[in-house]
């Protein structure tokens, strides 16, 4: 196996007197997809947020491609990991229009030519299918699924090493949360970005995610590659959060019948 | 009146447009939808498509520079629509309750989040402060939220996102409202206590005959609460009908795409 681009090492964070993460760690080599699942309230934002720098851990440590990160992070450290927050409004200023905001993150980290500026950040809104127009009006303007998009334009914007996306396509419709799916598995494999995928959805992760780690109350309990832990889950909670998958109705199936059978 | 028998909540012939960059845009319209108590309408549609501003329109909501501009909104047969902002809010009274799709703007960040629920009970319901707060707390308990005495105590900030989103359905189950407007209300939660809200909103609709409209993106939920369903795409209802026959047989092309990514991602 690879050397790892992503090595956390015994992760405790603390909330006053509540430990939110306690001995926690995991790898994600370059180019893979780590999905974090599990109870709500067990952890998963608090070590996004350990991993992206967000706060200071009370043990443990965490290395970006071999290079210890500590509580100050370089420029070059911070574009290394990027975060796509749960709450995307409050990850975006809410008078900055998307595209301003864009510009500016290339501008600041030298991402293009200065001539070329404008067309990388068209790129990127393709990528996250976002339109120009969308993009020209403030953030509190957009829909609720619009916001999301502008937050992962403003993770992948970067091309940054890892990305952490905290539950990034919960306000999307199914068709747009594909081309979300197809942005991501298109990073990984030609640029080799990492990534650490929370989410509540069980069949994203089965159809993104390479392994995944479940967690309960601060710890991981169960981990794997997802079609293990996914078809053949050990640990009680797993067992549970499986039964628990809202499915549709045998009815629906039926309707597809058109389609590919891939 | 003409309508003299006429209950539940209805909207008829709702449009609202926006000012963007000095043009006015159309973002919905053609929208009409009933609502009777103790029934459950699910709404779906494209990311953009004017689910929440319909939500908002109904409540008198809608942000600045967006207006609903034509349609009637009516309550048990009144109409409610067309007084200014706050008037129209009284009317609504706190028959309608809304849980916003994006829970940390609608709580209050600087005040404790059992407090923002025992405010509910005292000014909507009456209660006096004890009773208040100790209603208050039986809801934290209700919405799953563990160890439900230490985190009434909380400021939002300080919860996780799912633990801020039962707080949310909390604090609208908390004015006991006769119609309950939820948009996506259980993104963030996994999918056990996902399980345990539905079926506490179940439970109020037929125990209280509390009406149920619940924007999703998520099919499979939508399917578990729903009767009708109603399908939105480019700011119009595009399909509409019993769940089960708009999932068993979608007319609209835009609603086959849905099913078939949904039924690609779980296959
Ligand atoms: N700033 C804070 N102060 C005190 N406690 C906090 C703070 N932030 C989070 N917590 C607590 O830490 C625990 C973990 O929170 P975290 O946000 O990491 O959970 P999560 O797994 O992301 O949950 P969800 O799926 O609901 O988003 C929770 O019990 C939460 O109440
Ligand atoms: N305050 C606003 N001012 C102007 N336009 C707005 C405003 N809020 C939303 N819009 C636009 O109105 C349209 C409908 O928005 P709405 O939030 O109702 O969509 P939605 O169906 O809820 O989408 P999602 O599923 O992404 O939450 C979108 O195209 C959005 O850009
Ligand atoms: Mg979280
Ligand atoms: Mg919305």
């Amino acid at each position: 196996m690879s050397a790892p681009l992503l090595k956390v090492d015994g992760l405790r964070v603390e909330y006053g007197r509540t430990v939110a993460v306690n001995d926690v760690s995991f790898e994600v080599a370059p180019g893979e997809i780590v999905g974090l699942v599990g109870e709500s309230g067990s952890g998963k934002t608090t070590i996004g947020r350990a991993v992206a720098g967000f706060l200071t851990p009370g043990a443990g440590s965490i290395d970006l491609a071999g290079d210890r990160l500590g509580a100050t992070r370089s420029l070059a450290q911070r574009r290394g990991v990027q975060m796509v927050f749960q709450d995307p409004y409050l990850s975006l200023n809410p008078r900055l229009s998307t595209w301003s905001m864009l510009r500016e993150l290339v501008t600041v980290h030298r991402l293009a030519p200065k001539a070329q500026v404008d067309d990388f950040v068209r790129t990127v809104l393709g990528e996250v299918a976002l339109t120009e127009e969308l993009a020209r009006v403030r953030p509190s303007r957009l829909s609720g699924g619009q916001r999301q998009r502008a937050a992962i334009a403003r993770a992948v914007v970067l091309r940054p090493q890892l990305i952490v996306a905290d539950e990034p396509t919960s306000a999307l419709d199914v068709s747009v949360q594909a081309s979300i799916l197809r942005l991501f598995a298109s990073l990984r494999t030609e640029l080799g970005v990492g990534f650490l995928v929370i989410s509540h959805d069980l069949s994203l992760v089965r159809f993104l995610c390479d392994s995944v780690l479940v967690m309960q109350d601060g710890e991981i309990v169960e981990r794997g590659p997802v079609a293990e832990v996914l078809t053949a889950p050990q640990h009680p909670y797993t067992q549970r959060l499986l039964k628990a998958v809202p499915r549709l109705p045998s009815y629906a199936k039926t309707s597809g019948n058109n389609r590919e059978k891939p | 009146m003409s309508e003299l028998a006429e209950t539940g909540l209805t909207v008829r012939g709702l449009a609202v447009t926006a000012r963007r960059r000095r043009e006015t845009v159309t973002i919905v319209s053609d929208i009409d939808l009933t609502l009777a108590r103790g029934e459950a309408v699910g709404i779906v549609g494209e990311s953009g498509s004017g689910k929440s501003l319909i939500l908002k329109a109904i409540m008198a909501l809608l942000p600045s520079g967006v207006t609903a501009t034509a349609g009637e909104i009516r309550l048990d047969g009144t109409e409610l629509a067309h007084a200014p902002a706050r008037a129209a809010r009284a009317a609504r009274g706190h028959r309608l309750g809304l849980i916003l799709q994006d829970p940390s703007t609608a709580l209050d960040p600087l005040m404790r989040v059992g407090d923002q629920i025992a405010e509910v009970r005292r000014h909507v319901v009456g209660r006096d402060g004890a009773s208040a707060r100790a209603e208050a707390l039986e809801l934290l308990e209700q919405v799953q939220i563990p160890d439900a005495a230490g985190r009434y105590r909380a400021y939002p900030h300080e919860l996780s996102g799912g633990q801020r989103q039962r707080v949310v359905i909390a604090r609208a189950l908390a004015g006991e409202p006769e119609f309950l407007l939820c948009d996506e209300p259980t993104t963030a939660l996994d999918v056990t206590v996902q399980a345990e809200i539905l079926s506490l909103l179940d439970d109020l609709r037929t125990s209280r005959a509390m009406g149920l409209l619940f924007v999703s993106h998520d099919l499979a939920v939508v399917s578990q609460v729903s009767t009708q369903l109603l399908v939105m795409r480019h700011g119009r209802i595009v399909e509409r009908g019993a769940t089960e026959q708009v999932l068993t047989a979608p007319s609209h092309p835009y609603m086959r795409t849905l099913l078939d990514s949904v039924i690609e991602l779980t296959a």
